[in-house]
């Protein structure tokens, strides 16, 4: 019996709920002309408004689709219903003959993977492709980088005006203090520094509302502040930075580096665990983060996926299961964003599964991590532990196999949802560390993993 | 804990820096002492800043020595199948909210528990409802209980299931001390088990009781009183300052014909309801009192008809409230026939509206289950309401109320595609409670298409439309779908109600063994 997706991870790939309850409404076998499977692809004829049928087909782990109704969502309501089929009433697909439009979109999909890696090779063999025109280029550069020495300029003075006049004294609870200047750094096409603004007044707003009196005593946004101050210094000091540092403070100043150059570098070929992906949106763009793991070469990475937030169009992939596939990590010092080099496609776990780490060890790579990028505040890690409520302030800590723990942070339906996953046993979790607290994401269950997002 | 020297710089201002603050941690001392306070202060704090965030981050040292956290109990009864599952999640992520309770029934009866990553938003539930919180305990299993003790929620959910009836009665203590839906419930619960000691509560305290309180403590006793309420209830109630509260006592009485009101009640009528025989059969002639009986106003009698009952004289009314007294069971009694047969009956056209409007009366106040359902019955066959009678969809829903459901399927048919069927269609189906008896889903079908097709913009009853869904019967599901799917076009009500349907089809399915998947090509 093929793999299919479960109803989770179906879930997990519509793009909206929009298009997930059109989904289910089309998750019956008698309203399709066909609804068909085999160990690698779904495919069946959906009759809509038009003269002809739908042509819907599917890879038999979901993770491609293509369907001929002229929806731009992706994938859309009749993908996910067959898909939804499959995951929930597989025995109802019927075992028919693979039809030939699904043979040649297979077809036409092994061969751009082929195209695909062949091209990835000759980049690699070649290097980078050299600009079109490498003077109008560095003109464009120049300009930008003047305009953003003129926007870090301003704001190393803000900052200096800021601290002068005290934490006190300032607004810092007014959205606007914050976003007047976040907006001035989108204009010095520094929208890095923007998005460090605008997470310094989250951080304000939570030191404001913290019940914890720890907290209240030594808020985090001096923290945030610094940060901010040491970036502004190694911004203005380029030149000196060695290729990587100055290739991670260039993306976290706004710089963005152009995909082909990021496929066109070596790739890591591994087995990836898709743990968890997290959607946020800001500034009318909605972006989904997926949190992988890769087994052989026990790197962490984070594949981004941006879209106008009218319009979310993400590639979908399915949590929880193992992905065969290559991935190219930006530069940068220990980077950890990722493209896909090549398609990926569902494989097997490998003995042993994910390993996890104990609390020291993700302390002391957090520590680490920080001695060779003071800005990385955040870091992936898998431990093995069990949640722990503390009796008096009800404060949550994840305690691993050693007895030392990390708290968690205080998000009730997450917490509540991962206390009754665990039953107060030990198990495997994926979470973020941010230095002060662990966000949990996903951990594993009786009967699979369960994202926590 | 006070803040340090540095996060005291920080709140307050470099504006206002006297002297250097010393380094927030020991680590921090070497690095510190290059920072240049005296040229450049703000620049140096907010170095400082990125030292103190960098020895936080790198220097975080983890507790130790929690104590063990008992874990959860092994479960003894196994998981509701995924299918059931994902249903779950559905409902409770507001697909089919009205499906919950069906839900929970049908994994309780299986022996099910539900998956524990089910049990945060299904605790949600339960804080909104308190009437799904003992199923939920109950489904819940060992996981549940422990999470719920962890979450101190254990207020929350109850004994599990089956809890059964109370069998001891509750302390006396809520009976004279408690607030009044606590007495309600003491009275509610000692009236089944001990009716004496409830009576006997009830009647001593009655004096000191409020207007409000003594409805309340009425409305428990409804249309069952006991023998030994009668004492109280024609003696005391029926006497009360507070008209509700006689109107209350009358209509318990009246579910009581041994009762020594509902007797002088009938003695008072019978003398004007006599059965003549007439060439065209036999004929119910109502002679009209000639005068009010000061006695009568006793047993709630009035002698003015109020303001707006224009269209019946003084006479005619003191008839109508004496027959409105007496409960239909005691005329087919005394006049030999069945319900049915009495309505059959021909009635002098004179008075023949006052004696159904009496008969109306009589049944709203207490309806018989032997005389209700052919009354309805005769109601919803009726070409106009009778004018000045009580309103059709309420009485009609109270002579059903104790009917059993294929019988008020019966009179909710006949009342739809008759009499309620010129503007009023589709509200008894509405109003009504009963789950629809298989046999006649095809009817119900029927109706209920020829009411959505009538009222199509009646767009704000889509709750009301799930909530009839509810009501189908599993075994019918296929059959209203089948009806469904025959429609060519189908409104939005339409489309809500098939998606309810088909939803508890597969809610349904879903917990039965999923049979093995042919082996594809």
């Amino acid at each position: 019996m093929a793999a299919y997706p479960t109803p989770d991870i179906v879930t997990a790939l519509a793009p909206d709920a929009s298009s997930l309850k059109a989904g289910r409404g089309l998750a019956s076998p008698g309203k399709w002309t066909l609804a068909a499977g085999n160990d690698t692809a779904l495919w069946g004829l959906m009759q809509g408004s038009g003269k002809d049928p739908y042509h819907v087909r599917v890879l038999a782990d979901g993770s491609a689709t293509k369907c001929s109704c002229p929806s731009r969502k992706f994938p859309c309501k009749h993908a996910l219903g067959l898909l939804l089929i499959a995951a929930e009433q597989p025995a109802k697909l019927a075992a028919s003959a693979p039809p030939d439009w699904l043979e040649e979109w297979l077809a036409s999909r092994a061969e751009k993977t082929v195209k695909t890696e062949t091209k990835a090779a000759k980049a690699a063999e070649g290097g980078p492709k050299a600009p079109a025109d490498g003077k109008a280029q560095a003109q464009r550069r120049a300009k930008r980088m003047e305009r953003m020495a003129e926007g870090m300029g301003f704001l190393n003075q803000w900052l200096g005006d800021f601290v002068r006049q005290g934490l006190a004294e300032a607004p810092v609870t007014d959205h606007s203090f914050w976003e007047n200047t976040a907006r001035r750094m989108v204009d010095a096409q520094a929208p890095g520094l923007a998005r460090r603004l605008r997470q310094a007044q989250e951080t304000a707003l939570s030191d404001a509302m913290t019940l914890d009196d720890a907290r209240k005593n030594a808020p985090r946004l001096p923290d945030d502040l610094g940060r901010l101050h040491l970036l502004l210094t190694a911004g203005t000091r380029l030149e000196t930075l060695d290729p990587d540092l100055r290739a991670e403070v260039e993306q976290l100043l706004g710089w963005t580096v152009a995909q082909e150059s990021v496929l066109s570098g070596p790739g890591v070929t591994d087995r990836w665990f898709a743990a968890a992906r997290t959607v946020q949106e800001e500034e009318r763009v909605i972006t989904a983060v997926t949190w992988l793991y890769g087994a052989e070469s026990g790197r962490h990475a984070m594949w981004i996926q941006s879209a106008p937030a009218q319009q979310p169009v993400f590639t979908p992939l399915p949590i929880g299961r193992w992905l065969k596939g290559e991935l190219a990590f930006y530069p940068g010092v220990q980077p950890l964003r990722a493209l896909w080099k090549t398609p990926f496609s569902t494989t097997q776990a490998p003995p042993g599964g994910v390993p996890f780490e104990t609390v020291c060890q993700v302390l002391e790579r957090y520590a680490h991590g920080l001695e060779v990028n003071p800005w990385r505040t955040v870091i992936p890690f898998y431990l093995h532990a069990r949640p722990m409520r503390e009796k008096q302030g009800k404060k949550e800590w994840l305690v691993d196999g050693d007895g030392q723990a990390l708290p968690v942070v205080p998000n009730d339906a997450r917490r509540q949802l991962m206390g009754a996953i665990s039953g107060g046993r030990p198990g495997l979790v994926f979470g973020l560390w941010n230095g002060y607290e662990v966000t949990p994401l996903g951990i594993e269950s009786e009967t699979g993993w369960v994202s926590l997002t | 804990m006070n803040p340090d020297a540095f996060s005291t710089l920080m709140l307050l201002g470099t504006a206002r820096l006297k002297e250097p603050p010393a380094a927030p941690f020991p680590v921090l001392e070497k690095a510190w002492a290059a920072l240049d306070w005296s040229r450049q202060p703000e620049t140096a704090a907010l170095s400082g800043c990125a030292l103190r965030a960098a020895a936080i981050g790198a220097g975080w040292i983890p507790p130790s020595g929690f104590a063990e956290e008992a874990p959860c109990e092994p479960e003894t009864r196994s998981m509701a199948p995924d299918a059931a599952a994902l249903i779950l999640r559905r409902i409770l992520e507001g697909e089919a909210p009205e499906c919950l309770e069906e839900w929970l029934t049908l994994c309780l009866k299986r022996n099910f528990i539900v998956h524990p990553r089910d049990l945060p938003p299904l605790f949600d539930r339960a804080v909104r409802s308190r009437e799904i919180r003992p199923v939920i305990a109950t489904v819940a299993g060992n996981r549940g209980a422990w999470l719920a003790r962890r979450e101190d929620l254990e207020d929350l959910l109850p004994a599990p299931l089956p809890s059964g009836p109370l069998e001891a009665p509750p302390d006396d203590e809520t009976w004279e001390n408690g607030i009044l839906p606590e007495r309600a419930f003491w009275l509610q619960a000692v009236r089944r088990t001990h009716p004496a000691r409830a009576a006997a509560a009830l009647a001593a305290a009655w004096p000191q009781e409020s207007g409000d309180n003594r409805l309340a403590f009425l409305n428990v006793i409804g249309d069952s009183p006991t023998d030994e309420e009668l004492p109280l209830l024609e003696s005391t109630a029926m006497k009360d300052r507070r008209r509700e509260v006689r109107q209350q006592a009358r209509n318990a009485l009246m579910s009581r014909p041994d009762s020594a009101f509902v007797k002088r009640a009938f003695d008072r009528a019978a003398v004007l309801l006599r059965l003549e025989k007439q060439q065209s059969g036999p004929c119910l002639v109502l002679e009209l009192p000639e005068k009010f009986d000061p006695a009568w106003k006793e047993d709630g009698i009035e002698e003015k008809p109020p303001a707006g009952l224009k269209s019946i004289g003084a006479k005619a009314f003191h008839a109508l409230q004496l027959i409105s007294l007496v409960p239909l069971s005691l005329w087919t009694a005394h006049f030999g026939v069945d319900a049915a047969g009495l309505l059959k009956l021909n009635r002098d056209p004179d008075t023949a509206r006052v004696i159904l409007l009496g008969w109306l009366n009589a049944a709203q106040a207490n309806p018989e289950p032997e005389s209700a359902g052919a009354l309805a019955l005769h109601l919803a066959g009726l070409d106009r309401w009778p004018h000045d009678g009580p309103p059709p969809v309420p009485l009609l829903l109270r002579l059903i109320s104790g009917l059993p459901d294929k019988a008020a399927s019966a009179v909710v048919l006949a009342a739809e595609s008759g009499i309620l069927k010129q503007g009023a269609a589709g509200q008894l189906i509405n109003a009504s409670r009963f789950p629809v008896p298989t046999e006649d889903v095809a009817d119900w079908m029927a109706v209920i298409l020829a009411w959505l097709k009538s009222q199509p913009w009646l767009g704000y009853q889509s709750a009301s439309i799930r909530q009839l869904a509810q009501r189908f019967p599993l075994a019918g599901l296929p059959q209203a779908l089948r009806v469904l799917s025959h429609e060519p076009t189908l409104g939005s009500l339409a489309e809500t109600f098939a998606n309810v349907l088909e939803f508890r089809q597969q809610l349904h399915a879903s917990f039965q063994p999923s049979p093995p998947r042919d082996q594809p090509a």
